[in-house]
C-alpha cells in the first residue's frame, strides 16, 4: 500500500504506533517484522513470498561472507559474494529490465517474443540495492552479518522504506536494529517530517500534477514556448515535491520508530552547479553508486581514462535504474556529461560567477533533464525540447500555453519558493527572533503546541486531497 | 560443515523463487483451449438475468467487428437498453486481431459512459467497476457484470485446464 | 554563551495530536451508516469489500478496502470542497474532471475531441435518410454548447471550441433537409440565462428561445399559443457541479406550461401504462431535477395529444430534447421521442410503423459531433438480420 494513502495514514500506522509502544522492547523487531510483512501482503501476496526468498537467500550469503571472511579463504568469499550479488541484480534485471531487454534483441534480429513476466514486487529497485549492500559490507568486514534472522528481515523488508526508499545501507542500520534510542524528541520529529512529507506529496505534487498532465496531454507538436516551459516546470517541481515528500514521509516513519536515517534531499533547487545537485538529490542513490561501484572500481584515484570510464558506468547505471527505456539511459548521459564538464573543464571558472546565478542555471539544466525524463520515447523528448526553445510548434505562447501558465503562476511560484531553503531559514529567523523576545525556555514551550496546531491544519489539508483524489500514484513507485 | 548448510540454504531459497514464478504463471502459455468449453464456464460464473444472445449483426453495430473474422465470436448483450451487462468472448489469431479487439472494447466501454454519464448512477457503478477487459492464450473477454470477479477466475481456470489437457 | 535549559521535556504534542484526529474520524466513519449513493458526485459509492481468496492474493482486496474506507469516510463532501477550495480558490486551477469554472458560477464542459470520419458517416447517413423519406419533412438542428456561444464566461485563455464554425459545415453538408442554426440568437442573448450554471444542458428559456427559431422549418406558429412560465425548482445541482465538485450555485428550473389546456397520454418504453402528463414532479425531490422533463431519458417516449393536426413527429434526440417537446404538444397529435443511446430499435422500423410526417433532429452540437450511437441507429436495418 503506498504510504499516502488513506488506509495507511488512518489505520494502519496509528495501530502500528500504539503497538509499538505497548510492546516490550525485545519483541519490538519482531512486531515491526510483521507489520511489515502484513504491508507487503496487502498489495500482493506474491510479494511477500518472494521478498521473503530473497530474504533468506540474502541472510544465508551474509552468514556464509562472515564465515568465510573471518576463516580467510579470500577466493571463495569473492565467489560468493559475486554469486550474492548476481542473484540480487538478476532478480531486480528479471523483473524490470527482461521485457525491455527482449524487445530490443527482437528488434535488432527481426523477429517477434511475448514473454508475460510476473508482477513485480513492490520496492524491488529498492531492496536489491539494500540486500547488495549488506552482501558488500559484510564481505568487506565493515559489520557483521546479522545472526538474528528477524532483524535481517526487518532491514530488507520494514514498510517505512521498502515501497520507495531511501537506500538504507546496510552499515547504516545494522547497529541501529539491536541499539535504537526511543526518545520523545525522535518521535516528535518523526511525525513532523511525516506530515510535512505528506503534505509535500499529496498537496503540492498533486496541485502541480493537474499542470503537467495538461500539457503532457497535448501533441508535442503543437506546443508553444510557454506551453513546453509550464509543463516542464511543473514537472520538475512535482517530482521534487513527490519524491522528497515521499522520502520525508518514509525518515520520519524511521524515526517514529526508533531509526535514524539520513536525509535523501537537501533542498536540490538551490544547488550551486551539477556536481551540487547530485550531493542534494536523491542522496541515498548517489551514495549507494559512490560506495557500492564507483570506489570498487578505484573511483577518483586513478588515471583520467579511466576516472571517466568509472563514471561513466555509474551514471548509465544510474540512468537505467530509473526505468526500462532508452530515455532514462540517456538522461543519464545527459548528467554524466554535464559533469565530466564540471569536473574536466569548468574547473575554477564557476566560482567567478555569482551563485545566485549559478543555482538558476543549475536548476534550469536540471529543468531540461527532466524533459527526457519524463518523455515516453526519445522522439517525444527531441520534439519537446525542440518547443522550448521555440523550434516548430505554435510560437511563443499560445492559448493552451498561457492557460496552464496564467491558471498556474501562483502555484509554480510558490513550489519554487517552497523548495529553496527560504522557508526553512525565514523559521529559523522567526525562531530566533521570539527567543529575544521571550525566555528561550517558554518559546520552545509555545512553539511546540504552535507547531502541533499548524501540522494539525496540515493534516486536515492532506485528509481532503487524499479523499478526493481517486488516483494518486507515487512516480517513483514505478522503480 | 557451516558454508555446506548455508550453501545449501541459499540455493534453496532461489530455487524455491524459481519454482513459484513458473507456478504462477509467468512465460509462454498453450493456445489451444475449446472455445466453447471456455464460454460455457464463463457463462456459469456471470450474472445472466439481464444478458440475451446477441446476432451478428448487432455484434457489428455495438462493436464494429465482423464476427466471421474470428474463428469464435460470442456477445450477450442488454435485455433492455437501460441496462449495462454485456459478455463478448472471442478467440483471435495474431496481435492485430487482439489490438482491434482491445480497441473495439474500449470504444463500447467509453460510448456506454458517456450515454449514461451524470444520468445512470448504477449503470456508471457497473460499468467504472465492474467492467473487466482480459486477453490470454488467444481469447478475448470483455464483461460488463455484478459477477464480474468471479467471471475473471472462470476464465483463467478454463484456460489453465483447457491447456494443460493437451 | 548558549543557554541549554532547552525543555528536556518534548511533550508528544506533534503525535498526539495526530493520533487524536485519525482516531476520531475513524471512530466517526465508523458509527456514521454507510451510504449507498453519493448525491454530491452523482455516484454509486463503494460498499464493504468482499472477502475472496483471489482478492486476498492479487490485492483486490486491499484496493477494495481503500475504496471504501475512502468513500464512507465521514464527511467525505465537506473534504472534496476543501480540496476543492485549495485547488480552485488558492491555486487557481480552472479546470477540474474535463469542466471550465468559469465566472459567475458558470461551469463548463470542455469542448470534446471528435473523429471527423465518425462525423461524415454520421452526416452521409442523415443524407440518405433524407432521400430515402422524401415524403417526411426532415428538419435538423444542432444547437452550440455553453462553452462556444458564452466565451466571456469561460477563464481565461481557455480553449477555443470552434464549434460554431463547425455547425455551420455541418449544415452545409446536409443536402434534402432543412436546417436551422441558432447560434446567432444565442450569441446575442447570451448574457441571459440560455444554459444552467451547473448542467451542460440548456434552460428552459433557453430551449424557447431555439423553439421560436425552429419552428417555421416544421410549418408551425410560434405565436399561435402562449405560456405561464412556472420555476419549479431552485436548487437544481447539475452534472457539471458533480463532475466538478463544485457545488457552489443552486440552479433554477422554470416550465412553460401551455395557458390552452392540452391533454397528453405518455408511454414510456421501458416501462407500462401511459401517463397523463410529460412533468414527472417526483424528480423534483431527487438529485436529477431535471428530470422533471419526461422523467429523464428512455430509448423511446410515444406522446399522443388531441391537437388534430394528423401530423406525426419524430424526434431525434439526446438529453436538450426533453425540456423542448413541451412547446411542441399543441401542434402534433403523436410526437416520438428516440434517443439513440438507449435504443436498439432503426429508423425504418420507426418511420414505416408509425406513419411519421416530420421528423427533427435536435442535439447539442457536443453530443452530435461525439456520439456514435445516431449512426448506428440511422444505418442498420433490422431486416439485414443473418446468423
Amino acid at each position: 500500500m503506498p504510504l499516502s494513502e488513506l488506509f495507511f495514514v488512518f489505520i494502519f500506522l496509528p495501530a502500528a504506533i500504539i503497538l509499538y509502544r505497548l510492546t516490550p522492547d525485545r519483541l519490538r523487531n519482531a512486531l515491526l517484522l510483521l507489520l511489515s510483512l502484513f504491508f507487503i501482503a496487502w498489495g500482493s501476496l506474491s510479494d511477500v513470498i518472494l521478498i521473503a526468498l530473497c530474504i533468506a537467500f540474502n541472510y544465508f550469503t551474509a552468514l556464509e561472507l562472515d564465515h568465510l571472511r573471518r576463516s580467510d579463504s579470500r577466493i571463495l568469499k569473492k565467489l560468493v559474494l559475486f554469486s550474492g550479488i548476481a542473484v540480487n541484480a538478476g532478480m531486480l534485471i528479471f523483473f524490470k529490465y527482461f521485457v525491455f531487454l527482449i524487445n530490443n534483441v527482437c528488434a535488432v534480429i527481426g523477429t517477434e517474443f511475448s514473454f508475460t513476466v510476473p508482477k513485480v514486487p513492490v520496492g524491488i529497485s529498492f531492496f536489491t540495492f539494500s540486500a547488495i549492500s549488506c552482501l558488500c559490507d559484510v564481505a568487506k568486514g565493515d559489520e557483521n552479518a546479522v545472526r538474528n534472522p528477524l532483524d535481517f528481515a526487518l532491514y530488507i523488508a520494514f514498510f517505512a522504506k521498502i515501497t520507495s526508499g531511501p537506500i538504507v545501507k546496510f552499515r547504516d542500520m545494522a547497529r541501529q536494529l539491536n541499539d535504537r534510542a526511543m526518545t520523545a524528541e525522535l518521535t516528535e520529529s518523526g511525525m513532523k517530517l511525516f506530515i510535512i512529507g505528506l503534505s509535500k506529496k499529496v498537496i503540492m505534487a498533486g496541485c502541480l500534477g493537474f499542470l503537467f498532465d495538461g500539457i503532457k496531454a497535448q501533441d508535442p507538436a503543437s506546443l508553444s514556448v510557454a506551453g513546453a516551459w509550464t509543463g516542464a516546470l511543473a514537472y520538475s517541481l512535482m517530482l521534487y515535491y513527490d519524491f522528497s515528500g515521499y522520502s520525508d514521509m518514509a525518515i520520519g516513519l524511521g524515526k517514529i520508530f526508533g531509526f535514524s536515517f539520513a536525509k535523501n534531499f537537501d533542498h536540490p533547487y538551490s544547488s550551486v552547479s551539477m556536481t551540487d545537485f547530485w550531493r542534494r538529490w536523491h542522496i541515498s542513490l548517489g551514495a549507494w553508486f559512490r560506495d557500492y561501484v564507483y570506489i570498487p572500481l578505484g573511483g577518483s584515484r586513478v588515471g583520467r581514462a579511466r576516472n571517466i570510464f568509472n563514471l561513466s558506468v555509474v551514471w548509465l547505471l544510474t540512468g537505467l535504474w530509473h526505468g526500462a527505456n532508452w530515455t532514462f539511459v540517456v538522461w543519464g548521459i545527459y548528467h554524466l556529461l554535464l559533469l565530466l564538464l564540471e569536473k574536466f573543464v569548468l574547473k575554477g571558472l564557476l566560482d567567478r560567477i555569482p551563485s545566485l546565478l549559478r543555482a538558476a542555471m543549475t536548476f534550469l539544466l536540471a529543468v531540461i533533464g527532466w524533459t527526457v525524463f519524463f518523455s515516453d520515447n526519445i522522439a517525444y523528448a527531441g520534439s519537446y525540447l525542440l518547443r522550448m526553445i521555440g523550434i516548430g510548434g505554435s510560437g511563443l505562447a499560445d492559448r493552451t500555453g498561457l492557460f496552464y501558465l496564467n491558471g498556474g503562476v501562483f502555484l509554480l511560484v510558490c513550489a519554487i519558493i517552497g523548495a529553496t531553503s527560504l522557508p526553512s531559514a525565514a523559521l529559523g529567523k522567526l525562531d530566533r527572533l521570539m527567543e529575544r523576545r521571550i525566555d528561550k525556555r517558554a518559546a520552545a514551550q509555545l512553539m511546540q503546541p504552535v507547531t502541533a496546531l499548524l501540522l494539525a491544519l496540515l493534516m486536515l489539508g492532506c485528509t481532503a486531497f487524499m479523499i478526493s483524489d481517486t488516483v494518486s500514484s507515487f512516480l517513483y513507485a514505478q522503480f | 560443515m557451516k558454508t555446506v548448510l548455508y550453501g545449501l540454504f541459499r540455493w534453496l531459497a532461489v530455487a524455491t523463487a524459481i519454482a513459484f514464478l513458473f507456478l504462477t504463471g509467468a512465460g509462454n502459455v498453450a493456445r489451444n483451449a475449446d472455445p466453447q468449453k471456455v464460454f460455457e464456464s464463463v457463462c456459469l460464473s456471470a450474472d445472466m438475468t439481464n444478458l440475451q444472445p446477441a446476432s451478428n449483426q448487432m455484434i457489428k453495430r455495438l462493436y464494429d467487428i465482423n464476427p466471421a473474422d474470428y474463428e469464435f465470436c460470442m456477445l450477450y448483450y442488454p435485455k433492455t437498453n437501460m441496462d449495462v451487462d454485456e459478455l463478448l468472448l472471442v478467440k483471435f489469431t495474431d496481435r492485430s486481431q487482439e489490438e482491434a479487439l482491445r480497441n473495439a472494447a474500449q470504444s463500447r466501454l467509453n460510448g456506454q459512459k458517456k450515454a449514461f454519464e451524470g444520468y445512470g448512477a448504477e449503470q456508471m457503478g457497473l460499468l467504472g467497476s465492474h467492467s473487466l477487459t482480459e486477453s490470454r492464450s488467444g481469447f478475448f473477454l470483455f464483461a460488463v457484470n455484478p459477477n464480474d470477479a468471479e467471471i475473471r477466475s472462470a476464465f483463467v481456470k478454463a484456460l489453465e485446464e483447457e491447456s494443460s489437457c493437451r | 554563551m548558549k543557554d541549554n535549559h532547552q525543555s528536556k521535556k518534548t511533550l508528544l504534542w506533534t503525535t498526539c495530536m495526530f493520533l487524536c484526529i485519525v482516531i476520531c474520524f475513524d471512530i466517526v466513519s465508523l458509527i456514521i451508516p454507510d451510504r449507498q449513493f453519493s448525491e454530491t458526485e452523482n455516484r454509486m459509492l463503494a460498499g464493504p469489500p468482499e472477502i475472496t481468496g483471489e482478492g486476498l492474493i492479487d490485492g483486490g482486496f486491499g484496493e477494495d478496502t481503500a475504496k471504501y474506507l475512502s468513500d464512507q469516510f465521514a464527511y467525505r463532501d465537506t473534504w472534496a470542497s476543501m480540496s476543492f477550495f485549495v485547488r480552485h480558490t488558492i491555486f487557481h486551477q480552472n479546470e477540474m474532471n474535463g469542466v471550465y469554472i468559469g465566472s459567475d458560477g458558470y461551469l463548463m464542459l470542455i469542448p470534446s475531441e471528435y473523429d471527423p470520419d465518425a462525423l461524415r458517416q454520421k452526416l452521409d447517413a442523415v443524407n440518405l435518410v433524407a432521400k430515402k423519406y422524401i415524403h417526411v419533412n426532415q428538419c435538423i438542428s444542432v444547437i452550440p454548447n455553453a462553452a462556444a456561444i458564452m466565451r466571456n464566461k469561460l477563464p481565461e485563455y481557455a480553449r477555443k471550441s470552434g464549434q460554431i464554425q463547425k455547425i455551420r459545415e455541418i449544415n452545409d453538408s446536409l443536402h434534402g433537409i432543412k436546417t436551422c442554426d441558432v447560434s446567432g440568437t444565442f450569441r446575442q442573448h447570451r448574457d441571459e440565462e440560455l444554459y444552467y450554471h451547473t448542467d451542460h444542458i440548456w434552460t428552459t428559456y433557453g430551449a424557447y428561445l431555439a423553439f421560436r427559431e425552429i419552428a417555421p422549418m416544421l410549418h408551425i406558429d410560434p405565436d399561435s399559443f402562449s405560456y405561464t412560465i412556472q420555476r419549479v425548482s431552485e436548487s437544481f445541482d447539475g452534472t457539471l457541479a458533480s463532475k466538478s465538485g463544485c457545488h457552489q450555485y443552486k440552479d433554477v428550473i422554470e416550465i412553460y406550461a401551455p395557458k390552452k389546456e392540452t391533454p397528453v397520454s405518455v408511454h414510456y418504453s421501458e416501462i407500462d401504462g401511459m401517463k397523463g402528463t410529460i412533468y414527472e414532479s417526483s424528480f423534483l425531490s431527487t438529485k436529477d431535477q431535471y428530470a422533471v422533463f419526461l422523467g429523464g431519458n428512455h430509448p423511446m417516449v410515444t406522446i399522443r395529444t388531441t391537437a388534430g393536426t394528423d401530423r406525426t413527429l419524430l424526434l431525434i434526440k439526446d438529453s436538450y430534447a426533453n425540456c423542448f417537446v413541451q412547446f411542441l404538444l399543441p401542434y402534433f397529435d403523436q410526437i416520438i421521442l428516440i434517443d439513440p443511446r438507449y435504443c436498439f430499435d432503426t429508423v425504418d422500423m420507426i418511420i414505416t410503423q408509425n406513419d411519421v410526417t416530420d421528423l427533427l433532429y435536435l442535439y447539442n452540437a457536443d453530443t452530435f459531433m461525439t456520439d456514435t450511437s445516431l449512426t448506428d441507429f440511422l444505418t442498420f436495418s433490422s431486416s439485414q438480420d443473418e446468423e
